[in-house]
């Protein structure tokens, strides 16, 4: 039995009409402040109307969840799809008798798929940021392991550009980054023909497509199976005897097989963690198969790092959580966003101009009660790359590192670090390590590794308040060399604010591009660079470092390895 | 540790009711997605803690809901409707719900096969990305008042043949 809802001003029938007036309200965003005390009451009061609410938002969120399947313009009437006709190449399940709605609604669904499969491709085509084709080059070779082209008078290299045109491999594995960022990871024995910025026909071997964010439709054919990128990350094998399987790591794809007739059939939604197989004799219907984590290769590493010695930290003594605390815990996340300022954002230590930035939030041990916690969030605009935290932390802004004395300290007391590259070219993940790097490791660099690690647009930022002069500080570093250091260079404005409680506080930069060495070039929205994040909290004296927290890491490095040491531990900068 | 096999597919399987949890506090797509792939970065960390002999969706709502309070307190989009403790007390019952909710979700489709195309076209273009009730309103001339009573009347109508067509499918 559950409690009716709080009465309006008239009977039960206008309480529930007045519950539907208000989610419809917030449903389409016309919710008055008043309203939204109104509907709280409502719902604190009653598990009726908490069930009312639940059925609603589930209709609410179905129908976007569900928009590309069952609403898109050129859906041809539904109701046709339901008489129970059978289309050319359709074989009609056995058991999809009268009455079995839910059925009928799978069978709707394909039937509706693929009516729209077509409208979808246009629309994806037309809804994907759209940039030029390049006359030079439709794709880059961005990374390479153990790579032996199937032809030996067309080495393939990193760096190297690429037309139009077949790729094919014997063996190892080739990363291709096309000019509007999509990345095909394609292994050897393999070929692929590149067909465009969109488009690429698969004709035998492993690939996996990764798109970038916000981007859709990519479109990857076999022999046997076409695959519609819905925005996603996605693997497709190419195999013998007309057999394709297709494997979903994020996002939705829409797969069709193809008759060997040459008649369509129907489509397949496929989502992250789904897997299907078309072939012959399945008679090019989508059979389900056994997700596989790691069963395609959906990364090239540059060559994986060498863990730091156990010996020059005794980290073998100190113990695990020691260790996570001098190189971070596993699991951190991986990419952050770096979102366009859609205005002027002001530095003033106050956040309300950040909305639109999507935060990343971290607290020790991952804990909600946590009293450590950073809310972190970066944007940039053609002029200014900014950066703003709001730390969780009892002793706020005590760090007593004077930028004129000790200018390579000024974390140790509590602040901020960012490292990150603003090298386009370099792409990600980055590359260049610190001489200590190989001091540690008794190796000795190349010099083409000498060359990587002066790179100017490395940059390692340590971002700090001095509270004996009330001076918001900034010190960077640029390449690996960590030899030369800028305090509180010209240009740069920084604002902090103490919580009203005292027990945190807020950090605003703004840092023109021309600091970090790109300001011919700086980052663009679909950039996918390099950036690591560090907070660090000071004891009360804001003398000495009492925890950190590491966000932006890139997981297929070892985890011994210090982030000033490795540019390439550094997590994914995604420019949105 | 890396999650199992099992603990990847309960996440994607449970994929469409974090989904709608996260909506339903927050009622905003784009928003709703962010918190989604955030909340699933959480629960990849935390999988190690999941104990496989427990129901996962209600451990994962649990993470979810603080996942959803924090972000839209973060971003200062949090609701005055939707305070902790009246979203606790909605995901408890959400959890509770799923089976009666995953029916509706699946019976969504046949009503909208129902739909005359006027209606479903008036959905296609308020459900499309970025759609904006105020800004559709103004293309074809009407109230965002008027233009929320008609898709109102329409959630209605499906709102109803959701709850009939559940009906029929208990008495087969």
């Amino acid at each position: 039995m559950t409690a009716p809802l709080p009465p309006a001003a008239g009977n039960a029938l206008d309480a529930h009409d007045e519950l539907a007036a208000l989610l419809n309200t917030l449903a389409d965003g016309t919710l008055t402040e008043a309203d939204e005390l109104r509907l709280r009451e409502i719902l604190e009061g009653s598990q009726a109307a908490r069930q009312a609410f639940r059925e609603f938002a589930t209709l609410h969120a179905g129908l976007y969840w569900d928009y590309a399947t069952l609403l898109t313009p050129g859906l041809p009437p539904l109701s046709e799809t339901t008489s129970g006709e059978t289309r050319p190449g359709e074989t009609r399940p056995d058991n999809a008798g009268p009455g079995h709605s839910i059925r009928r609604t799978a069978a709707m669904l394909a039937a509706a798929a693929m009516a729209v499969a077509t409208a979808v491709a246009v629309w994806l085509f037309l809804i994907s940021p759209a940039r030029p084709l390049v006359d030079q080059g439709l794709a880059t070779v961005t990374q390479a392991r153990f790579l032996l082209p199937s032809d030996p008078k067309r080495p393939l290299a990193i760096g190297q550009s690429l037309k139009a045109g077949r790729v094919a491999l014997l063996g190892g594995a080739i990363e291709l980054t096309l000019s509007n960022g999509v990345v095909i990871t394609l292994e050897g024995p393999g070929e692929i023909d590149l067909q465009g910025e969109l488009q690429a026909f698969l004709h035998s071997g492993n690939a996996t497509v990764r798109m970038p964010k916000g981007m859709h439709g990519f479109r990857l054919a076999t022999p046997s199976t076409d695959v519609l990128d819905l925005g996603t990350e996605f693997a497709v094998m190419a195999g013998g005897g007309l057999v394709t399987d297709v494997q979903v790591y994020d996002g939705e794809v829409i797969a069709t097989g193809k008759s060997a007739a040459g008649v369509g059939r129907f489509p397949n939604r496929l989502a992250a963690g789904d897997a299907a197989r078309f072939s012959p004799e399945s008679g090019g219907n989508a059979v389900g198969i056994q997700w596989k984590p790691n069963r395609f290769v959906r990364r090239l590493p540059v060559e994986v790092g060498i863990p730091h010695p156990p010996a020059a930290t005794s980290l073998d003594t100190r113990g695990l959580e020691s260790e996570y605390q001098v190189f971070g815990r596993p699991g951190q996340r991986e990419s952050l966003p770096v979102v366009r300022a859609t205005g002027p954002v002001e530095i003033d230590g106050q956040l309300d101009d950040w909305q639109e930035a999507g935060g990343f939030l971290t607290a020790r041990d991952n804990s909600p009660t946590a009293a450590e916690w950073m809310d972190g969030r970066l944007m940039f605009d053609n002029r200014h790359l900014y950066i703003a935290a709001h730390v969780g932390d009892p002793m706020p802004m005590r760090n007593a590192c004077d930028p004129a004395i000790d200018p390579g300290f000024g974390w140790r007391g509590g602040g901020l670090q960012v490292r990150l590259s603003t090298d386009r070219a370099l792409g990600w993940p980055a590359a260049g390590n610190a001489p200590c790097y190989y001091e540690q490791r008794k190796t000795a660099p190349t010099a083409a590794e000498i060359e990587v690690a002066e790179n100017p647009r490395l940059s390692h930022l340590t971002m700090w308040y001095h509270a004996a002069s009330g001076t918001p500080c900034l010190a960077i570093n640029h390449g690996m060399n960590l030899d030369a250091v800028a305090v509180n260079p010209e240009g740069f404005r920084a604002a902090y604010r103490i919580d009203e409680d005292g027990r945190g506080y807020v950090a605003e930069y703004a840092i023109p591009w021309k600091l970090l060495s790109c300001a011919d070039d700086p980052p663009q929205s679909g950039d996918v660079l390099a950036v690591t994040w560090q907070t660090m909290w000071g004891d009360a004296e804001g003398r000495l470092e009492r925890y950190r927290l590491y966000d932006g890491r890139n997981p297929s490095e070892p985890r011994r390895i210090f982030v000033w040491e490795r540019a390439t531990t550094w997590g994914r900068a995604e420019y949105r | 540790m890396p999650a199992s096999d099992d603990f990847v597919a309960h996440l994607t399987k449970s994929q469409r009711q974090l989904h709608a949890f996260i909506f339903s506090l927050v009622w905003n797509p784009s928003d709703a997605d962010d918190i989604l792939q955030e909340t699933n970065l959480v629960l990849l960390k935390k999988a190690a803690e999941f104990d496989a002999n427990c129901d996962f969706l209600p451990w994962a709502l649990a993470f979810a809901r603080f996942q959803t309070l924090a972000s839209l307190k973060r971003r200062q989009r949090l609701r005055l409707v939707f305070d902790d403790v009246l979203a606790r007390t909605l995901a408890d019952e959400a959890t509770g719900a799923q089976p009666v909710l995953d029916g509706r979700r699946m019976a969504l489709a046949t009503c909208l096969a129902k739909l005359p195309r006027p209606h479903r076209e008036l959905l296609v273009k308020r459900y499309e990305p970025k759609a904006s009730v105020a800004d559709m309103a103004a293309a074809i001339r009407l109230t965002p008042k008027a233009l929320s009573d008609r898709l109102r009347r329409i959630r209605q109508v499906l709102l109803d043949c959701i709850t009939k067509t559940l009906a029929e499918e208990a008495l087969l």
